[in-house]
């Protein structure tokens, strides 16, 4: 099991687990709080939008262009941003903090 | 009085109208009851990832089960929506059940469009709807399998470029002369129809099919002009319409869906409809609609539980579809009207393109293909109901950021 740090819209902070394999995306959007992922992880529609903590930004491969270009242009992008359907949780990625970006 | 909300339809529509009422605070019982035996899952990937063994089935669940416990949304799987007296707010299921209800939300999707022709129920043709539809067709699908896809639409091409991906041999049989016709602008489909050429797919243009043939297995699909295609398994994507059958002796207005206005609501106060089956107008858009897609049914599913909720939302959402065939990434937000004029912009980085559809100054749609950003641009403008030059489109030089 993986433990994961996340902040909700509310600022609220949540700790919650998941399996290693799993995306980042799956396991937030089971919560109330979490992402709405519409396309369902097809690197589609940049609904399921996150700020990986700095500490944890090169534990993941890099943007892919798809991902880089659904990105760039949304109001709330920063250095930071990832879509989370994009992020596969390994076990070392336990720890790992989050923040959910506001819905375009 | 109960307080119920029966969602009759397990598929992304009900599912989503299901979570927003939990989420907006509901207290009353929520039902949701889907056709299938299976956990409510999603669509997109049976045509794509499942068809080509890359996901297995539980991937696609759209919740695990536990959510549906701790939410406290009863799940009826297996059972069809039979019957519908609003008189006395009663739902009545193929089981022999019937139950009561304060609001219904009616998200039961629509029904494929089958081909009936001598030969039609051989072993070997295949339709795609369901997530069972996606494993049979996809045990059949080895390297040389002889594959006869009817229909160039999004699902037909989708299947042939996953076939052909598996090494199958792939012919595409289409009615008309170009491929998606119905969704797709020229430029764009033909792009897709030149990809799928390269990749190896023998695609007869303005062909129609007049039978099946094959002893109990189908062998070859008959042309109308005579030509015979030799087929081991055959794939039918002609299409699919509001199912509605169940809802004919109801007082619900239906034209060629359920008519909903902008909270979703149908001509029964307390009924409302999402997703495949309503037919909705869109501030954006002239005349009613039926918008076939995983977005539409995400946004009126959410709208019909503000409804119920009371706090009656408004659908307002640029509608947006996508497709996926080989390295091709087909988005599209808005959609196009007669007599537009339309843009073409390429996308050095990744040598992709995008179509932009003006009407004036306006913007009613963009569709891409491997250019994410035009898209992201385009749907934010088309939200926006900016103003826009079609040279600044046009010129893949300027930063489309400036727009926003």
């Amino acid at each position: 099991m993986i433990n994961i740090i996340v902040t909700d819209l509310d600022g609220q902070t949540h700790e919650i687990q998941a399996h290693a394999n799993d995306r980042l995306m799956e396991v937030l959007r089971e919560y109330d709080w979490g992402v709405a992922a519409i396309c369902g992880g097809m690197c589609s529609c940049a609904t399921c939008h996150v700020y990986v903590d700095e500490n944890w930004q090169d534990k993941f491969p890099r943007r892919e262009m798809d991902e880089e270009e659904l990105l760039e242009f949304l109001d709330h992008f920063q250095p930071n941003s990832r879509l989370s359907c994009q992020l596969e949780l390994q076990e070392r990625h336990n720890g790992l903090v989050v923040a959910l970006a506001p819905e375009e | 009085m109960i307080s119920r909300t029966f969602i009759a339809g397990a598929g992304q529509a009900g599912i989503q109208t299901a979570i927003s009422l939990r989420q907006g605070g509901y207290n009353g019982e929520v039902i949701l009851a889907g056709k299938e035996p299976h956990i409510p899952y999603q669509r997109p990937p049976l045509s794509k990832q499942v068809l080509k063994k890359e996901w297995a089935a539980e991937r696609c669940q759209l919740r695990h089960l536990e959510f549906y416990e701790q939410h406290n949304i009863d799940l009826l799987l297996g059972v069809s929506a039979v019957g519908l007296d609003t008189r006395s707010n009663t739902v009545r299921l193929d089981d022999g059940t019937e139950w009561q209800y304060s609001s219904l939300a009616i998200c039961t999707g629509s029904r494929l469009n089958r081909l009936n022709i001598p030969g039609s129920e051989l072993f070997g043709i295949h339709y795609l709807r369901t997530i069972d539809d996606a494993l049979s067709l996809s045990s059949r699908l080895q390297t040389g399998t002889r594959v006869a896809v009817i229909g160039g639409g999004y699902i037909g091409l989708e299947v042939a470029a996953a076939a052909r991906e598996l090494g199958c041999e792939v012919h595409v049989i289409e009615a008309l002369g170009q491929v998606m016709q119905r969704s797709a602008l020229p430029e764009i489909a033909g792009l897709l129809f030149k990809r799928h050429v390269d990749a190896g797919v023998t695609f007869l243009m303005n062909c129609k099919v007049s039978s099946f043939a094959g002893e109990n297995a189908v062998e070859s699909v008959v042309l109308e002009n005579g030509e015979l295609i030799p087929a081991d398994v055959v794939m039918v994507g002609v299409g699919v319409r509001p199912d509605l059958r169940w809802l004919e002796s109801s007082e619900i207005e239906t034209n060629r869906g359920i008519r909903v206005d902008a909270a979703c609501r149908s001509s029964v106060g307390n009924v409302y409809a999402a997703g495949d089956i309503a037919e909705l107008r869109h501030h954006l858009l002239d005349g009613w609609h039926v918008l076939e897609s995983v977005q539409n049914a995400v946004s009126q599913g959410k709208v019909v539980a503000a409804s119920i909720l009371d706090k009656p939302d408004c659908y307002t959402d640029v509608p947006w579809f996508w497709s996926e065939q080989y390295d091709c990434k087909l988005q599209m937000a808005g959609i196009p009207r007669d007599g537009d004029l339309h843009v073409h912009r390429s996308n050095p980085d990744t040598g992709g393109i995008s179509i932009f559809s003006m009407s004036g100054k306006r913007l009613n749609a963009v569709q891409s293909i491997n250019s994410p950003r035009d898209y992201m641009v385009g749907r934010q403008l088309i939200t926006k109901q900016a103003e826009v030059d079609t040279e600044h489109l046009h010129d893949s030089e300027f930063n489309l950021k400036e727009l926003l």
